[in-house]
């Protein structure tokens, strides 16, 4: 016989509502779409080259992330029903995201990542993508709060290092704040919150999480090693190009090196290496006995 | 139709809405600081000149004349990280007169700190539907000849007020 709750319940048609798994994926797809379809500098013209700007303004460890999330979103399995007000919280959390655009999107990844961590303690696959939410959200939005915060001592670490390279390559290099003197053309380097390497470190620890959660969903204790390589390589290549702009020799060379092709190149570089250095930490450890 | 259905097509509209409305917003534009100053002054009545760029566009300056200063005010955009501190030190004539100015506060020295809380504070009052000032992180460094008072030429606050620049046609960003 049922009771009063199981009739009403039956009546009302909530049994009937979406799986916990499809609700978060709408959630996600909301999330993703605000991202993806912003437009961060130019209206677009047509439909090609809109598509391609659009595709463009993301980074692809931020397409690696989102793909991770989905993709363990799946295969988690989460079937039991969504309560009513999980369906409320999560319509909610859309019409919140369709309205306001910026840092609401991290906020909710957050939140998000959040509730799955804390509603689904047994599920690895669910954790593992509560952890890339969590990561998309850091490279997103903490990050960059924690970087508006501490943004002088960051940059002060950035010109040491560059200051103490330059001065193992020539005599005279010398470094005051993030003011870099004694280059050999004469002219000095001013370090400035977007040269640093700490934007780098960030979305390279964001394709380290998302390849080793598609990869197992669990951490082992050789992911650390892992993890400190790709900041290591990532904090090399952008101390390299900003060294590489002091020791140019002319106007040229700097804007080779800031905004233009050699600029490109490193990324490139830079892109690759971190997703090399995260897949083979990802799939070593998955392989290992 | 039954409730999952409904459920499914809620979301699904959820999705377009959010896409057509990120197509349809307007693109964020970069903030030219020593453009909003320009026409700022400008609009008060004064005749800004904006200096040669360096590379980067370090230390770029509008230049106004002032008779009560005797001299020509230098107006410097600059971030709140104010990386530029050490060189600043440098070039400036240490007998100017300096002020930062950043919504509604003024230090006679790189107050890092004191800037970003006056961001927090004002931005906070911005999430609340409170906020008076577009609250970008550029301040200014107003650099005048010895013993003028540069803080009082103009109302500098003018320089984030919302209603002003969209009085005088200006964007901040």
């Amino acid at each position: 016989m049922l009771g009063l709750a199981d009739t009403l319940r039956a009546r009302s048609g909530a049994r009937h509502v979406v799986s916990r798994g499809e609700l978060v994926v709408w959630v996600v797809a909301v999330l993703f779409a605000s991202r993806l379809f912003r437009i961060e500098t130019e209206p677009l013209t047509g439909l090609l080259d809109g598509l391609v700007t659009l595709l463009a303004q993301n980074s692809v460890f931020h397409y690696i992330g989102w793909y991770a999330v989905f993709s363990l979103l799946r295969e988690s399995a989460l079937a039991d029903r969504a309560h009513p007000w999980e369906v409320a919280c999560a319509l909610g959390m859309c019409v919140v995201n369709v309205l306001q655009a910026k840092s609401t999107v991290w906020v909710s990844a957050t939140a998000v990542g959040y509730y799955l961590w804390v509603m689904h303690p047994g599920n690895a696959r669910v954790r593992a993508a509560a952890t890339v939410l969590f990561a998309l959200a850091v490279n997103g939005l903490w990050a960059p709060l924690f970087f508006r915060t501490f943004s002088y001592p960051i940059l002060l670490a950035d010109a040491v290092m560059v200051g103490g390279a330059l001065s193992l390559l020539q005599d005279g290099t010398s470094w005051l704040g993030t003011n870099i003197i004694g280059t050999r053309s004469g002219h000095r380097v001013l370090i400035y919150g977007p040269c640093s390497s700490f934007h780098n470190i960030s979305l390279g620890l964001l394709c380290w999480v998302s390849l080793t959660m598609l990869a197992r969903p669990r951490w082992v204790k050789d992911d650390l090693p892992v993890a400190s390589m790709v900041v290591m390589t990532v904090t090399l290549l952008n101390t390299g190009r900003l060294c590489l702009i002091a020791l140019g020799p002319d106007a040229a060379s700097y804007n080779y090196w800031h905004g233009g092709p050699g600029e490109e190149l490193l990324a490139w570089a830079m892109t690759g290496c971190v997703l090399a250095i995260s897949l083979w930490g990802a799939l070593r450890a998955s392989t290992a006995p | 139709m039954t409730p999952v259905t409904v459920v499914r097509a809620a979301f699904a509209l959820l999705v377009l809405a959010t896409a057509a409305s990120r197509l349809s917003a307007d693109p964020q534009r970069e903030i030219d600081m020593r453009a909003v100053v320009s026409g700022m002054l400008a609009g008060q009545g004064f005749e800004p000149r904006l200096s040669p760029r360096g590379p980067g566009n370090a230390l770029a300056s509008v230049d106004i004349d002032i008779a009560q200063c005797a001299g020509t005010v230098k107006i410097m955009p600059l971030e709140l990280t104010v990386a530029e501190e050490s060189w600043l030190s440098e070039v400036l004539d240490p007998k100017a007169t300096k002020r930062f100015v950043y919504l509604e506060g003024t230090w006679h020295d790189v107050d890092r700190i004191g800037m970003r809380f006056e961001w927090l504070r004002h931005r906070i009052a911005a999430m609340l539907g409170m906020g008076r000032y577009v609250t970008h992180p550029w301040a200014l460094l107003l650099v005048g000849p010895p013993g003028c008072d540069v803080t009082e030429i103009v109302d500098w606050r003018m320089m984030w007020d919302r209603r002003a620049l969209a009085q005088h046609r200006l964007t901040s960003g």
